[in-house]
């Protein structure tokens, strides 16, 4: 999944929860959807963190990807 | 030997002719004549007979004023590279506070501390942020951040009134405006420290649990 459809998909799960017909289930459902979301951010961030790092110290790669 | 010697002219001669650096002066002379004399021996007959001094004075007018500058605003330490890197030098700290003392130079630190904490006790009131920029306006020092500020008023016995967030203060992420609810969560989350493209996504995701909070 790319960042910019999770965007999308936050997007819609917000105007859903905001709706005044939002019961116990859309809720839950969204609660779940900001769960993985936040899963997913901190993924792309320790991907983006590791791409920075190869640049800047490329002597630390063989170390990271024998740590992931 | 070194009481009992007799200086010829030849030697004198030498000595005025070599005595740029005591140390080197003495060795080229026992070298050249064969004799055992001291380094002492040989800078007291060059001061007090032949009225030389050596012609090492690497202290210029201009080195000590512009050490004097660099002192009002860094520590010695500081001074030292910064003063070092604008002349060629290689003086060690020591050098500096050496030579510092004997001019008279004063680092005048104290006064400044003065300066700064007169600043910080007539502006209690304000932010340790705001204090450190009145103090960087005021005299031109720059406190890398406001902590500095917090301990030197800490040390002054001074205690800036506790400021409590309300949840009606206003607060901004990347210039957007979020409510108490969002700010915590993202802060809480530390995104704050995210890559700056992943935090609108961030956000969104802490606008959904704070919606997702106010339903239930």
């Amino acid at each position: 999944m790319k960042l910019t459809e999770l965007q999308s998909i936050l997007g819609e799960e917000i105007n859903k929860v905001r709706q005044p017909d939002a019961d116990e289930s859309v809720i839950k459902r969204s609660q779940t959807v900001a769960l993985l979301a936040k899963q997913v951010i901190n993924n792309a961030d320790v991907i983006i963190r590791f791409d920075k790092m190869k640049a800047v110290q490329p002597e630390l790669q063989a170390r990271i990807e024998e740590l992931i | 030997m070194a009481n009992g010697h007799k200086y010829t002219e030849e030697q004198d001669e030498f000595i005025r002719q070599n005595y740029t650096d005591v140390s080197d002066c003495v060795r080229k002379f026992n070298e050249r004549f064969r004799t055992k004399l001291s380094y002492s021996a040989i800078k007291t007959h060059a001061n007090r007979k032949l009225k030389i001094v050596t012609g090492f004075r690497p202290w210029t007018e201009e080195m000590n004023t512009v050490i004097a500058e660099i002192l009002l605003k860094y520590s010695y330490k500081q001074a030292a590279v910064i003063f070092n890197n604008r002349f060629g030098t290689d003086f060690t700290v020591k050098q500096i506070q050496d030579h510092c003392v004997r001019s008279g130079i004063k680092r005048n630190h104290a006064a400044f501390l003065e300066q700064v904490d007169e600043i910080i006790s007539e502006n209690i009131g304000k932010t340790y942020e705001e204090i450190r920029k009145l103090i960087h306006e005021h005299t031109g020092k720059e406190y890398c951040d406001y902590t500095a500020v917090c301990a030197r008023a800490t040390n002054l016995g001074l205690s800036r009134p506790h400021r409590v967030w309300q949840t009606s203060d206003k607060r901004e992420i990347n210039g957007e405006e979020v409510t108490f609810s969002e700010y915590v969560r993202f802060i809480g989350n530390r995104w704050n420290k995210l890559p700056l493209e992943l935090q609108p996504l961030a956000l969104q995701v802490v606008r959904l649990q704070a919606e997702c909070k106010k339903t239930i």
